[in-house]
């Protein structure tokens, strides 16, 4: 069982666009316990509807870096799942690095921190480590890439997160917010007096 | 850990009124010096109290050099400016008096003596009535786009109990963030305050159309689940979106802000002013004037459509104005990094119509005065407000595409004086187009675009060479190159047929899934988007007489070779 998504190189002109691009990345973007895991850093786009503007979301500036992943398998307590990175430097990137973070319940094997110089746009340079899941729930694997262009001497970053599930772990839902007494849902935060 | 208060006169002020409120506390007098202060008796026919204090939160700046994140360890207390205050009664909720904070973070406010009260102050700032007039709101998207509030305890409001200051504390404990973290969403708020500031410099009336900022701890850089927490990264969308979780449904219209801490790895962008005050932009763009950018993933060093170029160099030239600081940074990896760029004196490796950087040097260096300790050399300081009668004039009224063509030919009409140093300014930047069509434009990014970028298109003619590239990448489909701007001046109404068809040619290959739209001063008019191989074709439409931008690509771009894939352009008509 394999599953690949990508990061980046979303098709924007999509009739319907949102909905049938994020479909197109390979399904849900939602870990559930059947293991599939997410696209990081995609937001869907509406290409264009005759007679409405264009919605698109507007990201905030980065590293022109995309990041797609192949977990090998699906995650179980204790077995090892290769976890293949992908990463796709963008125009005028010249060299890049990564550092993978996980988190508590998670073994990760491997070199955590990677790197490639030079760089091309249109290749692809690949990281492979293991993960190896220490109980069921659901996971971030945080990859944080800074990337240097061309004629710049400060790197630029993005951050990825690849979210997996691990056994049957159910979403962690609120219960529903409090209200005012106008209605309106409120979270309380408390003050310091 | 050190505490430091923002601006002495916050101090003073507040000594001040809490003098005044003690002695009106005495003479059973209202206080009404500043601070919004609003009624609210709760025992008609009782003796008043009032009760004055101030709202403030720990800002957490950035390091002093570059590169080295947020100063978690030495938070700025500061006010939390023109926020809603409310009295609430212990047990039944209700609001007996509400004030909003002023620019120091004072309030006061009375209630009935005796009342059973804590105090609340909402991340909201709100105006209503004439104008000028906002609602800002701050919610957690996780928890159903709850309303933050920040609660103080109980009290009994009495001539004893007449000073109530509430702190939103960042929740940093010196080594990360396990506390709750109150300050998020009044820092977020705060630079917020900023923008509005700014932008009513150019609009003294402005009217702001309602405006949600979603921010919360679980907000991650994965897939698109907001309500989840999984924002891929911080954003502004309007109305039309949807997102992707397992039950798909409308993403409401905001700016997302991303807020895990990820244990030391995540991205937080509840103090990264920059970053909010770029989204801020995009909202300013939408909501004040227009934008027909294209969105998806971009950087400083991008060669980009000219869209998306203007759009995100606006974004972060407007987030420099906001904080007055060209030197924009945006915190990762926990808090403990930072990136980012000076807009005063970075030059984009590419410089050009189609680089967020040089777009946004040029519109800083059209603001810049140069008085800013981080002021570059050049400034032209025209200040903002004729840059937002530019943006919401005829910028926003381009038969073009919204770009800095039309952005600048729009300053040239409002500020003819300065015509001449804008002209010298683009040209610094490798910008030489002197209308909203670019007319004149020598520039094509290394080759990367097409010149010139809106190629006439003629009744009857056959286009060929109208060619996709990705030699500046293709990622989102929104690099230089990728689409393909073509002009029609339409004289009449007539019934047309546009048709695209994939053709090989030396050098490049044949479009295997051509797309066109027909854009009329940004709106598509028409769209053909089907998976024909190698043919777009929209057959006998109604065209209004009017300028139009008809924008052509390849959809099956992304992910192949550099190669150009090519069409052929024809429009017949009666």
């Amino acid at each position: 069982m394999s599953h690949k998504f990508m990061s980046s190189a979303g098709p924007m002109a999509v009739v319907g666009a949102a909905l049938a691009l994020v479909a197109g990345c390979g399904g849900s973007s939602e870990p559930s316990s059947q293991a599939t895991a997410a696209v990081a850093a995609q937001l869907p786009q509406d290409a264009g509807v005759p007679g409405l503007a264009r919605a698109v979301p507007q990201g905030k500036p980065g590293a022109a870096v995309g990041l797609s992943y192949d977990l090998q398998g699906r995650p179980e307590v204790g077995q090892d799942v290769p976890l293949e990175l992908v990463f796709q430097p963008g125009g005028q990137v010249q060299a890049l690095s990564a550092v993978i973070t996980g988190m508590d319940g998670l073994i990760l094997q491997g070199e955590l921190q990677a790197g490639f110089e030079p760089v091309r746009v249109g290749e692809q340079y690949r990281h492979l480590l293991t993960v190896v899941p220490q109980r069921a729930g659901v996971f971030y694997l945080t990859v944080v890439i800074t990337a240097l262009h061309e004629g710049s001497d400060s790197p630029q970053a993005r951050t990825f997160s690849i979210p997996f599930s691990v056994g049957d772990a159910p979403l962690q839902r609120k219960s529903s917010p409090s209200e005012d007494a106008s209605g309106e849902a409120i979270e309380s935060l408390p003050a310091q007096e | 850990m050190s505490m430091i208060w923002v601006g002495g006169s916050m101090r003073e002020t507040s000594l001040v009124r809490l003098i005044c409120v003690l002695a009106a506390t005495l003479v059973l007098t209202g206080c009404s010096g500043g601070g919004g202060g609003g009624g609210g008796a709760d025992a008609p026919g009782g003796s008043q109290v009032a009760i004055a204090g101030v709202i403030s939160f720990d800002r957490l700046d950035f390091s002093a050099g570059s590169g080295g994140g947020l100063d978690a360890a030495s938070p700025v207390r500061s006010p939390a400016r023109g926020v809603q205050v409310e009295a609430i009664a212990v047990g039944t909720g209700r609001v007996l008096a509400s004030a909003v904070t002023d620019d120091t973070g004072a309030y006061s406010l009375d209630v009935a003596s005796g009342s059973n009260v804590f105090m609340r102050a909402k991340a909201r700032m709100e105006r209503t009535g004439q104008a000028p007039s906002w609602r800002f709101s701050v919610l957690n998207n996780t928890n159903r786009n709850a309303l933050y509030v920040l609660d103080g305890t109980r009290f009994t409001a009495d001539a004893g109990q007449t000073r109530r200051d509430l702190h939103a504390a960042s929740g940093w404990d010196g080594t990360g963030y396990r506390d709750v973290r109150a300050a998020a969403p009044f820092a977020i708020l705060d630079t917020i305050y900023q923008a509005r500031e700014l932008i009513l410099q150019g609009a003294t009336a402005a009217a702001f159309p309602e405006l949600n900022l979603y921010w919360s701890p679980d907000n991650r850089t994965a897939g698109f689940c907001p309500s989840l927490g999984n924002i891929s990264t911080s954003f502004y969308v309007d109305e039309g979106l949807q997102d992707s979780c397992d039950v798909p449904g409308p993403v409401p219209a905001g700016i997302y802000l991303l807020g895990d801490y990820g244990n030391g790895s995540g991205d937080t962008d509840e103090f990264d002013q920059h970053v909010i005050a770029h989204e801020f932009a995009h909202y300013l763009e939408e909501r004040f004037s227009r934008t027909d950018s294209l969105g998806g993933e971009h950087g400083s060093d991008d060669l980009l459509d000219l869209r998306v170029a203007f759009s995100e160099g606006l974004g972060n030239a407007f987030a420099g104005m906001t904080v007055l600081d060209p030197v924009y940074r945006d915190s990762f990896n926990g808090v403990s990094r930072d990136f980012g760029f000076d807009l005063a004196r970075d030059e984009a490796a590419v410089p050009g119509w189609f680089s967020e950087g040089s777009v946004g040097r040029v519109l800083w260096e059209l603001f810049d005065d140069g008085s800013l300790p981080a002021s570059g050399t050049r400034g032209l300081g025209l200040g903002f407000a004729p840059l937002f009668t530019a943006l919401t004039g005829g910028h926003a009224d381009t038969d073009a595409v919204t770009s800095i063509f039309s952005f600048t030919a729009a300053l040239r009409r409002a500020r003819p004086e300065a015509s001449a140093d804008v002209t010298a300014l683009l040209s610094t930047h490798g910008m030489t187009g002197r209308d909203d069509f670019a007319t004149g434009e020598t520039n094509s990014g290394r080759g990367a675009g097409r010149l010139p970028l809106f190629t006439p298109l003629m009744l009857g003619q056959p286009l060929t060479g109208v060619c996709s590239q990705a030699l500046a990448g293709s990622a989102d489909l929104n690099r230089l190159g990728n689409r393909v701007l073509l002009r029609f001046d339409n004289d009449r109404r007539r019934l047309i047929t546009l048709q695209a068809t994939g053709q090989a040619q030396a050098g490049a290959v044949a479009a295997t899934d051509p797309d066109i739209y027909v854009l009329r001063r940004g709106q598509v008019v028409m769209a053909g988007e089907s998976g024909e191989a190698g043919r777009e074709i929209l057959t006998s439409r109604w065209l209004d007489p009017g300028v139009y931008v008809i924008e052509v690509h390849d959809f099956d771009l992304p992910g192949s070779a550099q190669t150009p894939r090519c069409m052929t352009v024809t429009l017949s008509g009666n």
